[in-house]
């Protein structure tokens, strides 16, 4: 099996105990940081569709993002500045009045994983924060809200009006997510998409900003 | 031995206020107790459809994670401004008003490594607690209600887990060969305390109580948060040796169970629950086939149209009890996720009496 097959596997697996060393000796072996960060990214993808299929379920999803993470960070110190793969930033959150953030940290570990830098605002988080952090950041690309309770969909309406009010629309996608949310909703509010699950809200993502 | 449906049950009924903030449910002349009612559903030849009314869920105060989680049901009224707090282990809890419950704010845990359990927590003395002051208030009305009473243990293993250690690093905790093994642990040690609380109650409520509701989240809105071998492997056990304690009580166990849980009815089988309560998105008419002869389920009605005519809702009542309502299978309807008027309820009672006279 080649060093990037078994990176890979590795995460696909969650082997969190073994990246590190195979991830270096890929660098030893003289594959790129870029390849070794593609062929995780590809891993994760995988990753996505075993959890859509219920092949594997949370804590397999968690350990593999963890693993991944752990690898990332082996690979960091030979990423050229600006030679990421990134696909720009993703600012999330739980908005305003909502505690919950389990689905918000799953799909904040997904779209990571898929090659995005994610700044997570926690949870109870005002529109004009989600604002001034995106908008100050050049490459944020898409802005993620969650929502659990159908108490807080209201605040979820309120702060995507006032993302389109602040001008962010032509250059951030709204993504919207949570148990009461669905696409139509989303339509509805003016959000640009919304997935049922931290796996296709990554792989929504990537369309979104494709 | 049926009960013959008599008229006069359905005359001068009173209406009741709804529990947890339900609607007004109506009170009939009932030919046996609630109770009694109850425990002939269990034995698959209920006299009527038992609702969640028809039982007393009593939280007390006296246990500290009851008004933490926002769940005290007893004659101490407690203001919504004084729920949340800290649970028995001294973990916050922060309660919303709009879904009547708790959660612990995210960035609050306690443990990082479930190996630490031993060091970290601290097991709370519940001798220390107001056993009997508690029931000194609430005695008289447990005994003179006629209803089946049932205690909730309102944070199960895996939740306790969460509390500690936020979801994430739970759900880590619950595959990672590093963890399982103290995880398994305190998952015992939790059990062992459980089964300490359900004594103290058993001492100062003697005879009074007659199950326990084992609260336990196990998945979300789409799927089980693990699979079933993980659940085989760290939840069954612990559960199952809660359950058999109960029983050799002679005590009924029940398990409170939120997500798309259906993949692990299996193991709650295999754990030997008398009853669950599922959210509306488990297929009820698959578990009724597979397990209604074996387990009770707490039976969400189907949706009505907001718009439904009074008949329309007299129809869904039968549709409910021709469903679920039937010699040898287990039957209660919840009335929490699809609260029903009072319509409903008195079709639903006159016509599963009468149903019931062919047991």
């Amino acid at each position: 099996m080649s060093k990037l097959k078994e990176i890979a596997k590795l995460v696909e697996k969650g082997k969190a105990k073994n990246i590190e060393v195979a991830v270096q000796e890929g660098l030893d072996e003289g594959r790129t940081a870029l390849q070794i960060l593609d062929a995780m990214i590809e891993a994760m993808g995988v990753v996505g569709d075993l959890f859509k299929s219920d092949q594997i379920f949370v804590p397999e999803m968690l350990m593999a993002a963890k693993t991944m993470k752990k690898g990332v960070s082996v690979i960091q110190p030979h990423l050229a500045e600006g030679a990421t793969t990134s696909l720009g930033t993703c600012v999330i959150g739980t908005i305003k009045g909502d505690l919950h953030d389990i689905g918000k940290n799953l799909v904040a570990l997904m779209i990571e994983s898929a090659g995005f830098k994610v700044v997570d605002l926690g949870v109870d988080v005002p529109p004009e924060k989600f604002i001034e952090v995106a908008d100050a950041k050049d490459d944020c690309k898409i802005i993620a809200l969650s929502c659990l309770l159908t108490t807080t969909m209201p605040a979820l309406n309120d702060t995507v009006e006032k993302i389109i009010a602040a001008g962010l629309k032509d250059k951030i996608k709204i993504m919207v997510g949570g148990a009461p949310i669905n696409v139509q909703y989303a339509e509805k509010i003016g959000a640009d998409g919304a997935a049922p699950d931290a796996a296709s809200a990554a792989e929504l993502a990537k369309k979104l900003v494709a | 031995m049926a009960i013959l449906f008599n008229e006069t049950e359905i005359k001068n009924i009173k209406i009741l206020p709804g529990m947890f903030g339900g609607p007004d449910y109506p009170e009939f002349n009932y030919p046996v107790s609630h109770k009694e009612n109850y425990i002939a559903n269990m034995n698959g030849k209920g006299h009527w459809v038992p609702t969640a009314n028809d039982v007393i869920w009593f939280c007390p105060t006296v246990f500290p994670d009851n008004q933490a989680k926002g769940n005290v049901h007893e004659l101490l009224e407690v203001p919504k401004s004084e729920l949340g707090g800290l649970d028995m282990f001294g973990v916050e809890w922060e309660y919303v008003s709009e879904v009547g419950g708790s959660t612990v704010r995210p960035g609050s845990s306690i443990l990082e490594d479930a190996n630490d359990w031993e060091k970290v927590l601290k097991f709370p003395d519940i001798n220390a607690w107001d056993w009997e002051g508690c029931a000194a208030r609430n005695k008289a009305y447990l005994a003179d209600s006629g209803r089946l009473v049932n205690t909730v243990i309102c944070t199960g293993w895996f939740e306790r887990l969460v509390s500690f250690m936020d979801f994430a690093e739970a759900a880590v905790a619950m595959i990672d060969d590093d963890q399982r093994e103290a995880v398994i642990a305190l998952f015992n040690r939790l059990t062992d305390l459980h089964i300490k609380i359900v004594e103290k109650f058993l001492t100062h409520f003697p005879g009074l109580i007659h199950g326990f509701t084992m609260h336990d989240d196990w998945g979300a809105q789409r799927s089980p948060f693990f699979s079933r071998q993980v659940v085989e492997e760290m939840l069954v056990p612990t559960h199952k040796r809660m359950v058999d304690y109960l029983h050799n009580k002679g005590l009924y166990a029940d398990f409170h169970c939120c997500g798309a849980i259906d993949m692990l009815l299996p193991c709650i089988d295999e754990i030997g629950y008398d009853r669950i309560e599922v959210m509306p998105l488990v297929n009820r008419d698959k578990f009724y086939q597979t397990y209604g002869q074996k387990m009770m389920l707490t039976y969400t009605p189907d949706e009505v149209s907001e718009n439904a005519t009074e008949e329309e809702y007299r129809q869904a009542a039968r549709t409910f009890v021709d469903k679920y309502f039937n010699k040898g299978t287990k039957c209660i309807m919840e009335t929490y996720y699809r609260p029903m008027p009072v319509a409903f309820l008195k079709e639903l009672y006159t016509y599963s009496r009468k149903k019931s006279n062919s047991f």
